[in-house]
């Protein structure tokens, strides 16, 4: 898990603007802190569907999978276990 | 898309999806675009009236046949999101070029940051060389440039108040409007400007529609511009004769000496609870902007309208506004454009002081509402 997580952190700093003085932690809100929009979430599930092999279903793009670090890792967990 | 290659559609990548379930419109989508548009724009609204639909998609005199006009994407059956274009010619350094403005853009609220938005501007994005934004929201503009767009800025607001009483009623005191309105107001009067402009032989004339005059001023008048769209006779006609509420509009003939220098386009609105003029288009040879410009302000004080407005991006035009009395009253409209990178005129394009743009390009003036 803590792999993933790392991966999916690594994504975001490199693919999005993330301001420096924001630690991105576990559990902040990619949505609310304006990190990722629509055309960004598109661009995350195209990177998680490639990178861990999975097929994102259209009901399961929900701010609960996708709005952190902790809940999409949790959601590529579910989606491989 | 989805029906019979359903198996296969489980399996692809989500953003093949998606971009598999947008499509062009096409009249047999009508009966769903319609349930959506009345859901999402309003009965009441433009959108939905068909009269505006068949003016904004099937008559515009830039489309080119067969180029599609307004993507939707479909999902179960039911239309979740459209994509309009608004085909234009723009006129630059003496090359028409085609380009496409972005309008009517909307995505059922259960359908958003989903990449259904996405999806469908890119659909408009490889539509045209030349993709053009007026009134680009803040959540668009961050799209726009990760998409590559240049943020050309706000198209400027100048106001022009002439019921000094009424503005300053309007605005909550004397003292607030006179922080607004710099000294020059009380030197430029419009009224004097215009006495001028009559004796050097200028007049100003409303009409009724556009005519075949149109033509001769805009061979005259596009020179003395770097970038600006089309404004001859059949792009006027369309734009403010054949607009379903045509009656919104007040037309006017500058002339000197009996010929057509310039045309200006007002509508009457209200501001604060003032009737209120505002200019929404005009076009005239450089050397003709003072004596116009004041002939509209004059008309506006003539009509009793307690201010003229004019929302207006280029050129040496407010330096001419500001010696008339005009003083910027703020910016609402946000004005972006995106050339293809390799376009011969991508460096002119990108440049902001290029361009004359007012608020009745695009789709920024049209009524929100159906006409009654």
């Amino acid at each position: 898990m803590l792999e993933i997580k790392e991966q999916v952190r690594s994504f975001v700093r490199a693919n999005f603007y993330v301001p420096e003085d924001l630690k991105l932690s576990d559990d902040a809100s990619l949505l609310e802190h304006g990190i990722i929009d629509s055309t960004g979430v598109l661009e995350l599930v195209t990177f998680l569907e490639d990178r861990f092999d999975i097929t994102v279903d259209d009901a399961e793009m929900v701010p609960q999978n996708l709005d952190s670090v902790e809940s999409i890792s949790s959601f590529i967990g579910r989606k491989k276990g | 898309m989805q029906g019979g290659a359903a198996g296969a559609a489980i399996r692809a990548p989500y953003a093949a999806r998606i971009a598999a379930s947008v499509k062009a419109y096409e009249p047999s989508d009508r009966e769903p675009l319609k349930a959506f548009q009345r859901e999402h724009f309003g009965v009441g609204s433009r959108q939905c009236d068909e009269r505006y639909f068949e003016w904004l998609y099937e008559r515009n005199p830039h489309r080119r046949d067969g180029a599609p006009m307004l993507w939707i994407c479909m999902r179960d059956g039911m239309v979740v999101g459209q994509q309009g274009r608004l085909p234009v010619v723009l006129h630059a350094r003496g090359t028409e070029l085609h380009a496409s403005w972005g309008i009517d853009l909307m995505v059922h609220p259960d359908w958003r940051l989903k990449g259904v938005g996405p999806a469908l501007f890119a659909e408009f994005e490889r539509s045209s060389d030349i993709l053009l934004g007026l009134g680009v929201s803040d959540a668009a503009h961050r799209t726009c440039v990760r998409s590559g767009w240049t943020d050309l800025g706000m198209l400027p607001i100048y106001a022009r108040p002439l019921d000094l009483d009424a503005c300053a009623a309007a605005l909550g005191g004397r003292g607030r409007l006179a922080r607004l309105m710099p000294g020059a107001i009380v030197a430029g009067s419009a009224r004097a400007r215009a006495a001028i402009g009559r004796f050097r032989g200028y007049s100003i004339e409303p009409i009724a529609a556009f005519d075949r005059r149109a033509d001769d001023l805009w061979i005259r008048a596009a020179p003395d511009n770097r970038v600006l769209a089309k404004r001859d006779f059949v792009s006027l006609r369309w734009r403010f004769d054949q607009i379903p509420d045509r009656g919104r509009y007040e037309r006017y003939y500058v002339l000197r000496r009996g010929e057509v220098v310039g045309y200006a386009v007002m509508r009457p609105d209200l501001w604060r609870g003032c009737g209120v003029t505002r200019v929404v288009d005009y076009l005239c040879e450089e050397r003709s902007t003072d004596a116009l410009l004041a002939l509209v302000i004059d008309a506006a004080r003539r009509q009793t309208a307690a201010a003229v407005f004019l929302e207006q991006f280029g050129l040496a035009h407010p330096r001419n506004l500001v010696a008339l009395g005009c003083f910027p009253a703020g910016a609402a409209t946000r004005f972006m454009v995106r050339p293809h990178r390799m376009h011969v005129h991508a460096r002119l394009l990108t440049e902001p002081s290029s361009w004359l743009i007012s608020r009745s390009d695009s789709d920024s003036d049209l009524a929100s509402a159906a006409p009654s």
